[in-house]
Formats: structure tokens, sequence, C-alpha cells
């Protein structure tokens, strides 16, 4: 297997095109490396991006910038995650287990390879959007629009995510997130992530809620979503949207039933509500 | 059940639409990744398809058989076979079931409805992948098929 470092995001571009299918990008490694003889069996070549200057996580004003070969370690320890709108993104990777794959793992990675896996799930919730690159340009895509299936994303031959955008939530806002696994180490059975904006009489004009691994791809929960907008926020509100959460079709697999999942899901979407209230009551 | 779906309208006939949906020889081809098809019986065909996942491709054999044919509007073929990894083997229950309506102008309304469906838990994880491949796949399959009956028109 050939290994390719190159210095420059044109450099990386130029080489996965060249390679076509016979071609890999890869930063952390840490889903590449363990399915290689499953799923990668065709590649030829990897492409290593770490070389790309990609590591960053900034705070421009309007949104927060996250660079795709970014570690969930570097995430986690970045200053401009803490105490603001966005430690919630801290908190999730936080929870992704154990540290040795938190240090290798990056969010590029773990957004483009790992749809059943925990950040998607809080980044939905936030509203983020990603910058793709290639050959010719670079566009922008609402992370909503990214997973089109298991294992299948909108991300083209030739294509790269370089970078993540948070927009920049509403002084009122409020988001968190919750999971369940059945071992530390485990993928999560089941996730939930929120964010919850609030008006000065309390009423919720706008929430996103989101739940990981309830589908092949993390969905919305717009049952739950609709049974809390327009309504003051107090503990029957989040009750009547986590009980609208049943109404989801779970999936069924190795990890859970959809009976199991469709009961934890109510609980996941009462518990990231009512943290969300609290944090939007509280200025986060 | 991973079922994919696809309702259309071919500028050819009904009976050219049935020529070309009792015999799995023809119509089975216009899968996407369909590899060769082979008559066994007058009822019966092997079949064997290509499917890629990411940076791989996995081999899916089956045995496909008529189990419903009233002529020329609904035919419905079930099967059993087989999906190869380098480390497992998948045992799959397969449906296609086609339904054909003459709608005026000479032109045949065709419904397609087929579904793969992987067996054990293990399975599961292949049905989330074929799920995520089965809108392409129909999609794949309604432009071959148009492909063969409007230029035979």
């Amino acid at each position: 297997m050939q290994y390719h470092r190159p210095d420059s995001l044109g450099g990386a571009l130029t080489l996965l095109r060249d390679l076509g299918d016979s071609g890999v990008a890869i930063a952390g490694g840490t889903f590449f490396v363990p399915h290689r003889r499953e799923l990668f069996t065709d590649v030829e070549a990897v492409v290593d991006l770490q070389g790309l200057g990609l590591d960053y996580v900034t705070l421009d004003g309007h949104a927060l910038r996250i660079g795709a070969t970014t570690s969930l370690t570097s995430l986690i320890e970045s200053g401009a995650l803490d105490g603001g709108p966005f430690k919630v993104i801290s908190e999730t990777a936080s929870q992704i287990t154990p540290l040795e794959l938190r240090n290798r793992a990056t969010v590029g990675g773990d957004l483009c390879m790992s749809a059943e896996s925990d950040l998607p799930t809080t980044l939905l919730a936030l509203n983020a959007e990603l910058v793709i690159a290639s050959d010719s340009g670079s566009r922008t895509l609402p992370l909503e629009q990214f997973y089109l299936g298991y294992l299948h994303t909108a991300l083209q031959a030739g294509e790269l995510v370089t970078e993540v955008r948070v927009p920049l939530p509403a002084s009122s806002a409020g988001a968190a997130f919750y999971k369940f696994k059945r071992r530390a180490i485990d993928l999560p059975v089941l996730n939930a992530a929120a964010q919850v904006v609030l008006d000065s009489d309390g009423r919720c004009p706008s929430a996103r809620i989101i739940l990981g691994c309830a589908a092949p791809t993390p969905i919305r929960a717009s049952s739950a979503e609709q049974a809390l907008t327009g309504s003051k926020c107090d503990g029957e509100a989040v009750i009547r949207s986590s009980e609208a959460a049943q109404d989801i079709e779970y999936q069924e697999d190795l990890r859970a039933s959809s009976e199991v999942r469709r009961t934890w899901g109510r609980v996941a979407v009462r518990e990231v509500l009512r943290k969300a209230i609290e944090r939007a009551k509280g200025g986060q | 059940m991973p079922e994919g779906r696809v309702e259309f309208t071919v500028s050819a006939p009904i009976d050219k639409n049935w020529e070309l949906f009792q015999n799995a020889e023809t119509w089975a081809m216009c899968i996407p990744g369909c590899k060769g098809v082979t008559k066994v019986s007058e009822t019966e065909w092997d079949g064997l398809f290509e499917v890629r996942v990411l940076h791989t491709s996995r081999t899916v054999q089956g045995r496909l058989r008529a189990v419903e044919i009233k002529a020329p509007s609904h035919i419905r073929y079930d099967g059993k076979g087989e999906l190869r990894e380098a480390f497992h083997r998948y045992g799959l229950t397969l449906r296609a079931d086609m339904s054909l309506e003459a709608v005026s102008g000479g032109e045949t309304r065709v419904t397609f409805v087929g579904d793969i469906a992987a067996k054990g838990l293990g399975g599961a994880i292949i049905n989330k992948i074929v799920s995520s491949k089965m809108d392409e796949m129909v999609h794949g399959f309604e432009q071959n098929v148009r492909r063969i009956l409007e230029k035979e028109g």
C-alpha cells in the first residue's frame, strides 16, 4: 500500500483525483484501520491529511470554525468551547471513549465515516454546516443534507470535508447532549442532542431535537420539536415532547431492539430538553 | 426488510413490457450491478450481482423463482441468496414484484417493488447498507428498462 502525506490542500485534492477509487483520505485512521479488510479492499494508496494545517478551532464572531483534522482531544482542550454556547460540543466529544480514540480520531473523520457516533448528533442540533473542497473549488453544505444513508454521504469522488462551521446561537438558547451505551467503550445504542431557544415569556419559538442511532443516520425528532415549539417550556411540555419522540420508526440491530430504542429515545429527549431549557434560562 | 419501490410510465405497449418482465434473464440485467443471469428451469433463474460499499465490492448470488404469474399485468419472483464477504456469508431473502397497466397512447405504467433482507443479527448491518442503496438501485433499474423498451419501440 502506498502512503502519501501532502503538505497542501491542492496537493491532496490532486492526489485523490488521480488515485480515484484506489485512494482514500485518512487522518486519524480510526475507522480505516479496523475496517480495512472489510470496506477498503480496493484501496491501494492512503492520503494522510495531517500535513494540511486543518487542525484548528476558532471563534470568529459569527461562527465556530473547526478544522477537519482537529482531533477530539484538541477539540475538548480548545479554549474556544469553554463555558460558552458551544460547550455541549466539548461535552459530547468527552463521552467518546477511550482516551486513545479521542487522541487519534478527528472531527472530519468522525462526521464522514461514522454516522452512528456522537458528534454528528450534537452538530446537527447546533445546525452546523460543512465546507467541502474539490479540484473545482469549495462548497458549503448543511450537515442535515450530508447523510444519505448508512455509510453513504453526499461527499462526491474527489471531495474532502475541510471545515465544520457552527453558527453562533441566540443568547437565549441552550443545548445539551445525552447518550445510552452498554459499556464505556461501546458505540452508542442511542443518543440525543437538542438546542432550545426561549423568548422572554419562557416560550420556545424554535427547537432542534436530534436522535442518533435511532435510524441508520441521525434524524430530527420532528414530532418532538413540534410538541415543544410555541409552548411554555415547563415540565409538562418536556414530557409531551419526549412522548412525541416515540412515533419514530426506530431501527433494530445487534446493539438493541426497536422497542428498547423507543423507550430510550423518550428518556433521552426528556433529559436533553430538561438540561437545554435550564441552560437557556441561565444564558447557557 | 429494506424495500425499494418505483413507479414509471414507459413508451411501449404492455405486451412488450410483459415480454421483458416474464423473463428474469432480461429484466434482472436491468438491475444495476447485475453481472449475469442463467435460466435453470421454466420458472427459475440464477443471478450474480455486485454491490459497491465504500471502497469494496460485495458479491450476491441468488436463485429467483416466478411464484405468481398473471399475464400480462402482474408477476412476482421470490428467491434466496447469499452475500459473500471476506470472512462472512449472509443468507438473503429476495423478492421482486412487477405490476403493469396499459395507459393511453400505447404506454404502460410499471410499478416495481423489490426487497432484499439479510438474516440474523449481523444481517442488520447488511440491511442498513442495502436500504441506503435501494433508491439508487430502483432508479437505475427504471433507466435501464426505459433504455431497452423505448429503444425497441
